[in-house]
């Protein structure tokens, strides 16, 4: 066809040397900005300023290019870049020549156009820059995959060849023979022109309205497939209809499976498939087959209890049925990683349901937890002596006693708390000990715990260190803690004792220190015994206020019943924290209060 | 500005929003008008960006400037129906130069609009009207040009090398799973991508590798053969290239499990017993468990697993295997359980039963049970391939011999595609003939110049087709 178009346009097809070396130079700048962009992008890390600058630049040479140029095409040779036969960028060939990292995929060329800084520019950037030359990574498929609208590449296959022909079509292929059978043909001919095919004859295959309908919303339901449950189902499916070696062949393929769904945080898979599973188990009955499912949530357990622990703190917790079914699958091995976790769980439903799930584990298998308390970790250790206590594991007494002499405060404190829990006579020496322990909380816990247990000669070693001459440098709340069970554990045979530290006078004359008597006073308060009461009513004008205070209070607490007495003496919480966070604060509250009611 | 539709969607449903209008409307009514402004526009955006404009009609396929526009099923009946607005006009070409003016537009889009005058050749008229209006910014040209030519040439070599390099692939994968070896998706990806763009760029090519027939081991080709034809049937139902990809992924893999079955039962004569047909039954279960050692990649391929796995259960769920959970087939399952029997059925992979002709199989396919495939997707899958898929060999009413070398789009002439000549009427075989549109009238009778009279079977003649497709 001919036709008159435009002289403008054919004259451009002659090609104008001088011009081209022009436009070449400019070219080879926008390339040399473009190496700089991407250079700068694998140097520094995301955010730096510099990264914007040379992108920037880029972006700058780009938008005078497109005055000049429809696009900036270029060839890619082995290690140089082409621009209309002329050299824009050229390097020893090497794995990070730029040209090359594109060549040794077979990408021959490469064109960007007009728009590409509009976001395109900076994906292609980051795409390149992160892909690694030494992984393999193919930057062909990379860029294919993608499909940038505004930077195209051309590829050549560079499959590897094996030597083996490609056959060639034969364009001539036969010309010139003769068809040998010509019986087909000539009863072709005889029987004449074929008559037009009626309208309707496609009428079964035409698509209408409705078909395309169809069509679309089936493309619609296949992009919206959620395929990973549907494969799911395909698994569990294999394993409840075919023989024992496809339900290991399946468990295998779900061992690997099961970790990916875990880090994808696809609970409700997770939970369908150990659900299934343990029903599956069960129906069949076969010991074999429920080995088969108990070995795969054992391999499971740990990472199942670390994902619902961990990821609870992002707010994506599962769901509330498919908690229930992960931790109702955990098994044994999961222990160490609850042990750990379930503290540090923020969501108290999830912390609930795991603990829960603890107790049922270590109830069944108390060996694990036996094995925590002598974990190097000091808050695993300390925690599962708390586990310890708390189910009230005795075979674990002499790791806990063992535990009470590491150095860590939090272990100590452990080991102590635990051991009163437990209450037998092999950790009462251990408590003993910790009576004189350098942590000063881990002495208030033996000493609480020693109200619990009352081993044997006790009250006569907290006599010993309440009259003791380095009593007054432990704190009101410890001094408090030691005379209260001190009066609980001998009664009113600490009267004497506890009478001396509130009203007797040392050998120069002075009285122990007001903090030490008040305490010893609401001691007296909790033995309730007449002769407590003689000994509080003689400091009942005391001086000091704090002394004076807690006299009252003591002596008010005669009113109450001995049980409620022995109650908060034993029970102390409340009570104690106060006084030891705010002592006096408290007492002259208390003196105000007291003062009020006795007036009326 | 980069807008997400293909930038030739744009130009081609304004051109066929206007023809419409001038079809229904006078010159001075205010749609007519809206819709030339419209055409203008669009036309003078490509222009301004590439210095030209053509488009070319091949096939089931339309180009705007070489790239390909994708008929989804959103613009499918409106850029279809243009297509055969150009193809009643005999036109298989227009250009226009930056130079067009928004007279040229409204004389030539008028002129299309218009029937064409039965009892003449209607480019020929067409060209004709054009001049006599004094349109010579835009111009026409007959469709077979896309089929000729050196690039023809090039672009069957690369084909050919694209599928003997996929066969390769597909062998390498299956003989090194039954070594035990994973699978590396990255030579699969690189096959798959290769495909995907071979066959968006020249389907009929692609569909022409069909028949190639130089190659020993029949699985690998299948699994080739699925490929083609799937991603063939996903472009034609709209599917994006990533799709695509996903598409030809899992259709390349759907009888990997295969590999596990002693090739005595595969190929056996006769036929299986019941312990025999319990393991070939097998092979979707055998493939959905092999994807999982496909290395090299991130994800799993999860929807090419669940194709590989559905691909014989059926819509209705009566195939295989038997189905506890809720499912249904998936549409990627459905694809190729339909591209697969067409392939099975013209090829010599079963010792049981002769292959078929590409129009017998078609015909089957037609006539299938119902149930047995996706009805809709088999329709469209029919209105892809056409009455006479390409590379039929077909006896035509002149007494020539032809090959099939694309479909005519035009779902009421679907018995009437392009042909290549390759003997004339008196057996005389000349190599490459012309490609003649079956469409084509003789201006005198009015009556078609060419009709296929039947296929045939090209071993009889002792003709290799696929050198004559492209
Ligand atoms: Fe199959
Ligand atoms: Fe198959």
């Amino acid at each position: 066809m001919t036709d008159q178009t435009s002289d403008t346009e054919s004259s451009s097809e002659f090609v104008d040397t001088a011009a081209d070396d022009e436009l070449a130079r400019l070219v080879e700048e926008t390339v040399n900005a473009l190496l700089k962009a991407v250079r700068s992008r694998q140097t520094y890390v995301a955010g730096n300023p510099l990264i914007e600058k040379f992108y920037s630049e880029l972006c700058v040479k780009l938008a005078a290019t497109w005055q000049e140029l429809p696009d900036v095409s270029l060839e890619i040779d082995e290690g140089r870049l082409l621009w209309r036969d002329r050299e824009v960028y050229s390097k020893p060939v090497a794995p990070d020549n730029f040209a090359f990292r594109f060549f040794k995929d077979g990408i021959r060329q490469l064109a960007l156009l007009p728009g590409v800084e509009e976001g395109e520019l900076a994906e292609f950037i980051e795409l390149f820059a992160r892909s690694r030359p030494a992984h393999d990574d193919d930057l062909l498929a990379t860029l294919w995959h993608r499909d940038f609208k505004a930077v195209r590449i051309d590829y050549v296959d560079i499959m590897e060849d094996d030597g083996s022909e490609v056959p060639r079509p034969d364009r001539n292929a036969g010309a010139g023979d003769t068809l040998e059978d010509m019986t087909e043909i000539e009863a072709v001919l005889e029987s004449g022109t074929v008559t037009e095919e009626a309208p309707d004859e496609f009428s079964d295959i035409a698509l209408g309205e409705p078909d395309l309908l169809y069509l679309k919303r089936e493309m619609e339901v296949e992009w919206a497939r959620p395929i990973v449950h549907d494969v799911t189902l395909a698994l569990l499916d294999q394993f409840e209809m075919r023989d024992q070696e496809r339900r290991r062949q399946v468990v295998d393929i779900l061992r690997e499976l099961l970790p990916r769904l875990l880090a994808e945080l696809d609970f409700s898979n997770v939970a369908l498939i150990v659900n299934e599973l343990q029903l599956l188990a069960n129906k069949t009955g076969e010991n074999e087959t429920q080995e088969l499912v108990t070995s795969l949530l054992r391999d499971m357990s740990e990472a199942m209890a670390e994902m619902v622990s961990v990821v609870d703190a992002e707010g994506l917790s599962p769901g509330t049925d498919e908690l229930a079914a992960l931790v109702g699958a955990l098994q044994a091995e999961a222990i160490p990683t609850l042990v750990r976790a379930i503290p540090a769980v923020p969501n108290r439903q999830t912390r609930d349901r795991l603990a829960e799930a603890l107790d049922r584990l270590v109830e069944s298998n108390p060996g694990y937890v036996v094995d925590l308390l002598s974990a190097e970790d000091p808050m695993l250790a300390a925690e599962a002596a708390r586990i310890v206590g708390r189910i009230g594991l005795h075979e674990a007494e002499p790791y806990l006693v063992e535990l009470s002499n590491r150095p860590e405060d939090v272990t100590r404190q452990a080991a102590i708390e635990a051991l009163a829990i437990l209450g037998s006579s092999v950790g009462a020496e251990a408590l003993s000990t910790a009576l004189s322990d350098p942590g000063r909380d881990i002495r208030i816990a033996a000493v609480k715990s020693i109200v619990a247990v009352r081993p044997e000669g006790a009250s006569a070693l907290l006599a010993e260190i309440i009259g003791g001459s380095d009593s007054a440098d432990r704190d009101q709340g410890e001094q408090m803690a030691f005379m209260r069970a001190y009066a609980v554990l001998a009664g009113d045979e600490a009267v004497p004792l506890l009478a001396k530290v509130l009203n007797g006078r040392r050998w120069w004359g002075g009285r122990r220190a007001p903090v030490t008597r008040a305490c010893a006073a609401r001691a007296l308060g909790v033995v309730g015994s007449p002769t407590a009461r003689s000994a509080l009513e003689k400091a009942a004008s005391d001086k000091a206020a704090p002394v004076k205070s807690a006299v009252r209070v003591a002596l008010k607490s005669f009113n109450n019943d001995s049980d409620e007495r022995l109650e908060a003496a034993v029970l102390p919480e409340d009570d104690e924290r106060a006084l030891v966070d705010d002592p006096l604060d408290l007492d002259i509250e208390i003196e105000d209060t007291t003062g009020k009611e006795g007036s009326s | 500005m980069m807008s997400s539709q293909h930038p030739g969607t744009g130009i081609l449903s304004a051109m066929y929003g206007a023809v419409r209008a001038l079809q229904l409307y006078p010159l001075e009514n205010e749609v007519v008008k809206r819709g030339l402004v419209e055409v203008k526009e669009q036309a003078d955006s490509i222009l301004k960006l590439e210095g030209g404009l053509s488009i070319w009609v091949a096939g089931n396929y339309m180009f705007v400037n070489d790239l390909q526009v994708k008929l989804d099923l959103h613009d499918y009946a409106s850029l279809s129906a243009f297509r055969e607005v150009l193809r009643s006009h005999g036109v298989g070409r227009m250009e226009a130069s930056p130079k067009s003016s928004a007279e040229d537009w409204q004389a030539f889009l008028t002129l299309i609009a218009a029937d064409p005058e039965p009892g003449q050749p209607p480019l020929e008229a067409l060209q004709a009207e054009l001049q006599k209006n004094g349109v010579s910014r835009i111009s026409v040209g007959p469709p077979s040009a896309m089929f000729e030519g050196s690039d023809a040439q090039q672009s069957a070599e690369a084909a050919r090398h694209t599928y003997t390099r996929s066969v390769k692939v597909a062998r390498d994968m299956m003989e090194g799973l039954v070594l035990g070896k994973a699978i590396g998706a990255r030579r699969a990806e690189r096959a798959v991508l290769a495909v995907v763009d071979q066959v968006l760029q020249e389907p009929a090519t692609m569909l022409g590798m069909l028949t190639l027939r130089d190659f020993d081991d029949h699985s690998y080709v299948h699994s080739v053969n699925v490929a083609i034809l799937s991603v063939a049937l996903g472009d034609y139902l709209g599917f994006n290239r990533e799709q695509l990809f996903e598409l030809g992924f899992a259709a390349l893999f759907h009888d990997i499990g295969k590999v596990l079955i002693p090739p005595a039962v595969l190929n056996k004569m006769g036929w299986l017993n019941d312990e025999e047909w319990r393991l070939v039954s097998q092979h979707p279960d055998f493939g959905l468990l092999m994807m999982f050692s496909v290395e090299g990649s991130e994800d799993l391929p999860y929807r090419a697993m669940l194709a590989v796995y559905e691909h014989h259960m059926k819509p209705d769920l009566s195939g295989y295997p038997r189905v506890i959970r809720r499912r249904r087939q998936g549409l990627f399952a459905r694809i190729i359980a339909l591209t697969e029997a067409y392939d099975a059925a013209i090829s010599n992979y079963s010792k049981q039963f002769l292959p078929c002709s590409p129009d017998e199989a078609i015909r089957q396919l037609r006539e299938a049970e119902t149930g047995a495939y996706d009805a809709v997707i088999t329709r469209a899958f029919v209105n892809m391939m056409g009455i006479f898929p390409v590379a039929t060999l077909v006896i035509l009413d002149t007494g020539e011999m032809g090959v099939v070398v694309a479909p005519n789009p035009n779902p009421k002439s679907l018995s009437r595609p392009l042909v290549r000549i390759i003997a004339n009427s008196d057996g005389e075989r000349v190599g490459d003939g012309p490609i003649r549109d079956l469409t084509e009238r003789d201006p005198e009778t009015n009556q078609y110049r060419r009709s296929i009279a039947r296929s045939t079977d090209p071993e009889r003649y002792g003709i290799s087709v696929a050198d004559h497709v492209a």
